[in-house]
Formats: C-alpha cells, sequence, structure tokens
C-alpha cells in the first residue's frame, strides 16, 4: 500500500495511456480470440453461436491456403532480402564521402516519407498495361508491353516492386546509422593488416551491423507479413482472380468483403501465432549469440 | 629490422593547414623513438604518413632502404597499436590476434602458433577465447598489442597507446612495452602527449609543435639541454621557472637584484638588452633568511618524497620550487629564493632559442 501510495502520481500520469492501450489493443484482442470460436458472419452478426475449432479446422484443411501461406513467405523473404541488400549497399554509398550526400540521403528517404496508400496506387498507375509509365518505357527501349496487373505472375511481382521502393528507405537509415558508429581506426588497422575492401566488408562492416540491422530485419518481417495496403492498392483487391493474395488481404477480404467474421478472426489468430513464434525463435538466438 | 627516415616531408589539411611542415626526422634501427609534443603538433600525423593512411603533400619516407610514398599501407610492413586499441568487438581474443595472419592467408598450423606465441609472451594464453569485452583495459591493450607483434613487421607505430588506462596501470604498461621492445628488438615510433613516458622509454624523444621538430635528443640531453623555450616547458614537471631578466649596469638582473652567476657580465651577448632565465624546479631552494629574492609561499603540494612550493615574486611573477618533502611550509608566509647558479638555461627572449651567457 506504502509503495501505492509513493507511486499514485505515476500512476496517473500512466492511466491514461493504459486506458487506451487496454481500449484498443487488449479488448479487441480478446474479442478477436472470442469471436474466432463463434459463427459470427452477416448472418449471425447478432446471435452467434459457440462452434469450437471448426474453423480454425476449416483453415488448416482448405488447400488453397497452404498456397497463400506460401505466397506470403516468398513475398516476405524476397521484400525483407531486397530491402536489407539494397538498404546496405545504398548506406554504403552514403557513407563515402562524396559530395551532395545530404541531398542524395534526403532523395532516398522520400519514398519512405511518402505516404504509403498514395505511393502504391501511384504504382498501380504506372503498371496500367497501355499507359502506365512502367509498360511505356519498356516500348521505347523496344521490349514488349507487361501485363502486369492482369497476369498472375506479374501482378505479384508488381507489388513486390513497389514495395521494395517503399521499403528500402528504412534499412537504408538505419544502416547508414550502424555504419557511422563503426570506429574510422578499425578499417585503418585492417588496411595495414592488408584487408582489402571486400575482405573488411565481410569481417568488420557485415558482423558489426549485424546487431542493429537484425532487429530492423525482424520489424521489416512482421511489418511485410503484415503488409496490406500494398497488395490490396497495388493489385486491386487480391486480382486476377484472388491469386494475388498474402495471408492478411486474404483475411481482410474474408471479413470485409465477404462478412466472414468468426473465420477470419480465427485466420487472424493463426497469423499471430505464426510471427509470435517467428520472434520467439529470433529472441531465442540472440539469446543464444550473446 | 630496419631504420625510417623523413626528408623534408610536408603535410596539408585542405587549403590552409598545414600540420608537418618540412620534416627531417631519422629513426635508427631497432631503436625505439619517442615523439612528444602538445595536442595538434603533428605527431600522430607523423604515424598516419608513414603508415600510408595519409598521402603527404611534399617529401620522402624512406623504410630500410625502400621509399614506401606510394606504397600501400599493406605493403610497407608496418604495424600499428591504436589509442582506442581498434578491436573487433564481435571477434575473440585468438581472432583479433590473428587478423593480419589471416588476411595474409598464413597456413592454419603456422597461424595457431604464432598466436599462441603472441599471447605467451603478453600473457593472454587463458584468455584466447574471450571477447575484447570481456576484458579488462589492460587485457584489451595487450590483445592490441598482440595484434602488432604477430605479423613480427620492420616498424612498429603506437599511437598514444595509453590514454585510456589509469595510471597506475600506464605505468606497468610502460614498462611492459619497453620489456618488449628490448626482446622484440623492432624499430618502434611511440607517440605521446605524456612528457614522462616519452622521458622513461624513449632511447631518443623528438618534440614537435605546431608540425616542426622542436629537438630530437636523448632524454636526458634534452632535459639538460633544451634546444629552445618550447623544449625548455615542455620537457619536466614542473615545468622549468622562467624569468625575464633586463641589462643594468653590465649585468643582468630581476627587478633591481642582480643574480650572481658565472659569465653574468654581459659580454658573451652584447646585443642583448633582455634574456629569458630557465631554472628547473629542483634548482630553486628557499630559505627562511639571508640573501636571495623574497617571496610569497602561495601553494603547497606535499607529494611525500618531495615538496612542490608555488611562489609569487614581488612583482607577482610565479616560481615553482621541487624542496626536499620533510620540510614544512606555511601559506602566506614570506622565504628568501636562491638558484642554483651553475643550473641556469639562457634563452634568447626575440628568437627563443638557447644561448650561452
Amino acid at each position: 500500500m506504502a509503495g501505492a501510495r509513493r507511486y499514485r502520481t505515476a500512476y496517473l500520469f500512466l492511466a491514461p495511456a493504459v486506458l487506451v492501450m487496454l481500449a484498443v489493443v487488449l479488448y479487441p484482442f480478446i474479442y478477436n480470440v472470442a469471436i474466432s470460436f463463434s459463427n459470427m458472419s452477416l448472418y449471425h452478426l447478432r446471435d452467434p453461436q459457440f462452434i469450437g475449432l471448426a474453423h480454425y479446422k476449416t483453415i488448416f484443411l482448405e488447400t488453397e491456403i497452404w498456397g497463400i501461406f506460401g505466397k506470403t513467405i516468398l513475398w516476405t523473404a524476397i521484400n525483407v532480402v531486397s530491402h536489407l541488400t539494397l538498404g546496405i549497399g545504398l548506406a554504403l554509398l552514403l557513407n563515402q564521402e562524396v559530395r551532395g550526400r545530404a541531398w542524395f540521403r534526403a532523395l532516398l528517404i522520400l519514398p519512405w516519407a511518402m505516404p504509403q496508400y498514395i505511393t502504391a496506387l501511384t504504382w498501380k498507375g504506372m503498371f496500367n498495361y497501355e499507359y502506365g509509365a512502367v509498360n511505356l518505357l519498356l516500348k521505347a527501349v523496344h521490349l514488349p508491353a507487361v501485363p502486369w496487373l492482369s497476369n498472375e505472375t506479374w501482378a505479384f511481382i508488381a507489388p513486390i516492386i513497389a514495395n521494395v521502393w517503399l521499403g528500402f528507405p528504412f534499412m537504408m537509415v538505419v544502416a547508414l546509422g550502424a555504419l557511422q558508429s563503426i570506429p574510422k581506426e578499425m578499417y585503418e588497422a585492417a588496411q595495414l593488416d592488408g584487408a582489402n575492401w571486400w575482405y573488411q566488408f565481410r569481417r568488420i562492416t557485415l558482423p558489426m551491423l549485424k546487431p542493429v540491422l537484425g532487429p530492423a530485419a525482424v520489424l521489416g518481417t512482421i511489418w511485410t507479413f503484415n503488409n496490406l495496403n500494398v497488395i490490396w492498392l497495388v493489385t486491386n483487391q487480391g486480382e486476377p482472380a484472388d491469386k494475388t493474395h498474402i495471408l492478411v488481404t486474404y483475411v481482410y477480404k474474408a471479413a470485409f468483403h465477404y462478412y466472414r467474421y468468426g473465420y477470419a478472426a480465427a485466420f487472424s489468430i493463426v497469423i499471430f501465432l505464426i510471427l509470435l513464434s517467428f520472434v520467439v525463435y529470433y529472441m531465442r538466438i540472440q539469446k543464444e549469440e550473446v | 629490422m630496419a631504420g625510417v627516415r623523413l626528408s623534408g616531408v610536408t603535410k596539408r589539411y585542405g587549403a590552409g593547414i598545414t600540420v608537418l611542415d618540412n620534416i627531417d626526422l631519422e629513426v635508427h634501427d631497432r631503436e625505439f623513438m619517442v615523439l612528444v609534443g602538445p595536442s595538434g603538433c603533428g605527431k600522430s600525423t607523423v604515424l598516419r604518413v608513414l603508415s600510408g593512411l595519409e598521402p603527404v603533400d611534399a617529401g620522402e619516407i624512406r623504410i630500410g632502404d625502400r621509399v614506401v610514398n606510394d606504397l600501400a599501407p599493406r605493403d610497407r610492413d608496418i604495424a600499428m597499436v591504436f589509442q582506442s586499441y581498434a578491436l573487433y568487438p564481435h571477434l575473440t581474443v585468438f581472432e583479433n590476434i590473428a587478423f593480419g595472419l589471416r588476411v595474409r592467408k598464413t597456413p592454419k598450423q603456422e597461424l595457431a602458433r604464432l598466436v599462441g606465441e603472441a599471447a605467451e609472451v603478453l600473457s593472454l594464453s587463458d584468455k584466447l577465447e574471450k571477447l575484447p569485452r570481456h576484458l579488462s583495459g589492460g587485457e584489451r591493450q595487450r590483445v592490441a598489442l598482440g595484434r602488432a607483434i604477430v605479423r613480427k613487421p620492420q616498424v612498429f607505430l603506437f599511437d598514444e597507446p595509453l590514454s585510456n588506462l589509469d595510471a597506475k596501470l600506464r605505468v606497468q604498461m610502460r614498462a611492459e612495452i619497453s620489456a618488449l621492445h628490448k626482446r622484440l628488438q623492432i624499430t618502434t615510433i611511440y607517440v605521446t602527449h605524456d612528457q614522462v613516458e616519452a622521458m622513461t622509454m624513449g632511447e631518443r624523444i623528438t618534440v614537435l609543435n605546431g608540425g616542426h621538430i622542436q629537438q630530437t635528443d636523448e632524454p636526458l640531453t634534452l632535459y639538460n639541454t633544451p634546444a629552445n623555450r618550447f623544449v625548455a616547458e615542455f620537457i619536466g614537471s614542473p615545468p622549468m621557472n622562467l624569468m625575464s631578466l633586463t641589462k643594468k649596469d653590465g649585468v643582468f638582473q630581476y627587478a633591481g637584484h642582480p643574480l650572481p652567476f658565472t659569465g653574468n657580465t654581459g659580454a658573451a651577448e652584447p646585443s642583448l638588452d633582455t634574456v629569458l632565465a630557465g631554472i628547473r624546479p629542483e634548482h630553486v631552494d628557499v630559505a627562511e633568511g639571508g640573501g636571495g629574492l623574497p617571496a610569497q609561499v602561495v601553494l603547497v603540494e606535499p607529494m611525500g618524497g618531495e615538496t612542490i612550493v608555488y611562489l609569487a615574486l614581488e612583482d607577482g611573477t610565479r616560481l615553482v620550487a621541487k624542496i626536499d618533502g620533510m620540510r614544512r611550509f606555511t601559506l602566506g608566509e614570506t622565504l628568501m629564493v636562491t638558484f642554483d647558479h651553475q643550473q641556469i638555461h639562457w634563452f634568447d627572449p626575440r628568437t627563443e632559442r638557447r644561448i650561452s651567457l
């Protein structure tokens, strides 16, 4: 009790944030878990019934889900690897003493500074078969036009391009910060030892970027795995014929187009568990390394 | 093994900043040379141009009989110990020491043997699997040394390697580095701003200031016959006292007190009306009475074996005296100051160079 009295002012300051967190995070989460065991849908909006694990069973039995899951993994892997590679590469360039470095840095951060949905819709316009900038450019260099949004494969590649564009600046900024914190003497000592650029990059730069880029890559993985906007907007809600879905866009469509609330809630829990196990796995690896 | 020679070396940064101005320096084969000077005097730059980390704007650098101006750092066969140690935090002590050997693709067994030997010399054998962050300051310093000695280079460069250590460890590592040099007999250039380090470690010392070499000599020669006012004040702790004397009635006097010393007739430097007299603190003595200059005690620093007494002469000029530790002083008391007249150094106040009277 003495403690409670002592920290009363602190609790008072914390209270608004705690209340908001309870209202917008904890309550929806518990509500989501609850309806995942119910048959809530447009038909049973007011009278949902408990149906146990029925939705979970459906999810694991639907053959199409595994394809979407595979596509989500592919989407996440390609994006995160591209973000990291491009981010580190550009950070290495920006870390050099080049004229106009501040300008380049500002320009390269720009894609990140734009609201995501504006960029996604802009890319959608640029991927238009007849009038889009991308095909016009291809035509200008005498290459055939690409059915970006009507072919299943291309319609998956198109949002990947848009999302790589959106995501590399974050990794670049993180990598640049980490690069700038590596003391110059480490490279000088390596130079005196005879290490060339590639050797220094492999044995000094990369290992020293790891503590910073590791958590950034985990965040990037979670964000990309759960990235609804880009696929939804660029492919026009999973077109053609719902072939370009990743798990979150599929769930979103189930919930808000087909009104299968219980099913979508169960699916969200599955997605949550997938990401949770990924984070737990990462944290365990981290702990072992320390 | 090889000596090092810098001839007319000049280094500028940007348009107007000359860090090294026409430096000539010779370091003999197997010698332990200390470069000492205040911050910004150019001493670290000497190491950087010598190692090839920075190009020179003019002059020639020789290691042994090779001109190395155009050689990359890796081809100069030099090892350097940095002030920050520059250890790789993600690599074990073994891998840190082995870094240069791995770059040079040393066979595995040979590599293990060389690292083992270096670790043995530096008492690091039981630390080889540890990461730098699990080591004490002194141990990290030794790993940095290990990385330098394992390649058996022609020249060692040390850039203020002891600055990050506490006072006690610094004294210990000072002795260890000196012993290592005696054992390995590798030409060493050691940069420091600490003149005690310079005096205790160097076989010869080069004093630098403002990008110019002030004097290169053995430690005691430097102490006993400083070439100019800068060296006189920089070498020695507490620093040398300097008093301005004016010629009156044919002899140099301080505020009307003729200082009696051999040769004080003014004849030797007839053109000079004033001179600077430099007196080391240990050549100043104080007495409660008798002849001398009256001075007031303003600060007393008892060190045990000796006591440093700060005095103010009548016109406010400060003097420092190093007195036997047994004597007691009271703040504010007036004492009579005398000097050992055989031990006075003379400087021309215009050129600040050493002169003899």
